[in-house]
């Protein structure tokens, strides 16, 4: 019981999967319903829509420059974790849609399912020591830096987003999608156990 | 790890602000070394301290802290949402799985009952054994649980309309959120009730392996599942129970969590 949140390659390795599986299934569910989310795949979401490129695609490309910061806050471990969870989220979150697809899908519904699934899917990330990508640690090396608050930062990137949502989507759209962020972070937010796993 | 072979583990409860029974921690009586003679008092503060030294070393910082109602109820409704989607999927791809909910989703199947009214009304004979087994609060987590998967199954029925799943896909994604969904569940020490709590009675009673009534439940299930499925489906449902065997086995803390 010492190793507290220590795990082995393949407990990692299936945690990693686990992750990166169920955040892909949320993303299938948001996608489909064309709601938006907040933090970096929520970045990705909304260019995704905009170029009309495949969200996988633009979620590998936009992580890129971030394994560089993540590599010099978090270290190499943790960039290598990350790195495989997006690569395997975007590779599913393209391969999945061929295989499942939604004749009728309840919007209130889905943005609560994908607020559950990659709830879910970012804690066992968290745990296993990876995460979804850039914004995080960025927030995290500006709280270092600057003194920023990292929460706040965040949630000052999001609300951009929002915003952003706002031309390309009509109000209830955003309003649901709003709904689906609230629920992702509700869940980590009273799942999350810091005094077992530090994380992002 | 059950009770039998781990006594101290299982029982290790911490409850704040309740008074740690000491067991086996006599006073002895101090002598100055070399001598017979009684050393003297030790100061009341060192007495204290080697008292929650010892109090530490029974209750180790990384035993489950209790859960606020709070977090059960969300925890629970969350796990129970995870469980009730696996199934929807399962559903959708026309497999089965072990378990009761899978014996549930043969019934429905074979007679083409409704799956959620089949499922709890089998797991009603099994919250009296919950009671029986584990008592009041793990019977009425269970009636819960059982109750919130019955009906959000069927409330994802009109809601999410699954328009073609490949029956991998359903069973991978059953796995992992079922699995996951079960994990929550016990972490919150709720079940899925039925066959399970039977076989853990069964064990408390006859030393009969808990794994086994399950296994073999699950084979006879499988057995039946031949005659009614596709070969192939009963396959791809064999996978998703494994996929959430694995999830569960992998992860769950019985360090951590002390359930069935």
């Amino acid at each position: 019981m010492t190793e507290t949140g220590k795990h082995s390659l393949f407990e990692d390795a299936q945690g990693l999967a686990y992750g990166a599986t169920m955040a892909a299934f949320g993303i299938v569910i948001l996608t489909h319903l064309g709601l938006v989310t907040g933090q970096t795949a929520g970045l990705a979401v909304l260019i995704s829509y905009a170029t009309g490129q495949s969200f996988g695609l633009v979620f590998f490309l936009i992580n890129i420059p971030f394994y560089v910061v993540g590599y010099l806050r978090m270290g190499p471990i943790f960039t290598l974790k990350t790195f495989v969870a997006v690569a395997l989220l975007s590779a599913l979150s393209i391969w999945m849609p061929q295989h499942l697809s939604f004749a009728t899908l309840d919007p209130v519904l889905g943005a609560i399912l994908f607020g559950f699934l990659s709830g879910s899917a970012l804690l066992a990330l968290f745990r296993h020591g990876a995460s979804l990508g850039g914004v995080g640690i960025v927030a995290l090396i500006l709280q270092d830096r600057l003194g920023w608050r990292a929460g706040w930062v965040q949630l000052g990137f999001d609300a951009l987003l929002f915003a952003a949502a706002f031309a390309l989507r009509d109000a209830k759209t955003v309003a649901i999608s709003f709904l689906g962020a609230v629920v992702v972070n509700v869940v980590i937010a009273i799942n999350h156990r810091r005094d077992r796993y530090i994380a992002t | 790890m059950n009770a039998a072979a781990c006594p101290s583990l299982a029982r290790v409860q911490f409850h704040p602000g309740k008074k740690v029974r000491q067991h086996g921690h006599t006073p002895e009586l101090r002598r100055i070394p070399g001598t017979d003679r009684p050393a003297p008092a030790r100061p009341p503060l060192y007495e204290a301290a080697k008292a929650a030294q010892n109090k530490v070393m029974h209750v180790d910082p990384s035993t489950p802290r209790r859960y606020s109602f709070f977090e059960d109820i969300q925890g629970l409704v969350i796990a129970s949402a995870q469980a009730a989607l696996g199934i929807h999927l399962l559903r959708a791809a026309g497999l089965v799985t072990g378990g009761t909910a899978g014996t549930a989703l043969i019934l429905s199947y074979a007679f083409g009952w409704n799956f959620s009214a089949t499922f709890f009304l089998m797991n009603i004979p099994f919250f009296g054994f919950a009671w029986y087994a584990r008592g009041p609060v793990f019977c009425l987590k269970s009636l819960v649980t059982v109750g919130l998967v019955s009906i959000l199954a069927e409330v994802l029925k009109p809601l999410v309309h699954v328009d073609q799943i490949h029956p991998g896909a359903a069973a991978a994604l059953f796995g992992i959120s079922a699995g996951v969904g079960l994990l929550g569940l016990f972490r919150h020490s709720g079940s899925l009730g039925g066959v399970s709590i039977v076989a853990l009675i069964l064990q408390d009673r006859f030393g009969f392996k808990a794994g086994w009534t399950q296994l073999l439940h699950d084979l006879v299930l499988f057995s039946v599942a031949l005659f009614l499925l596709p070969f192939d489906r009963v396959l791809w449902s064999l996978l998703g129970a494994v996929i959430l065997n694995a999830v569960i086995a992998f992860n769950h803390r019985r360090d951590w969590y002390v359930v069935t």
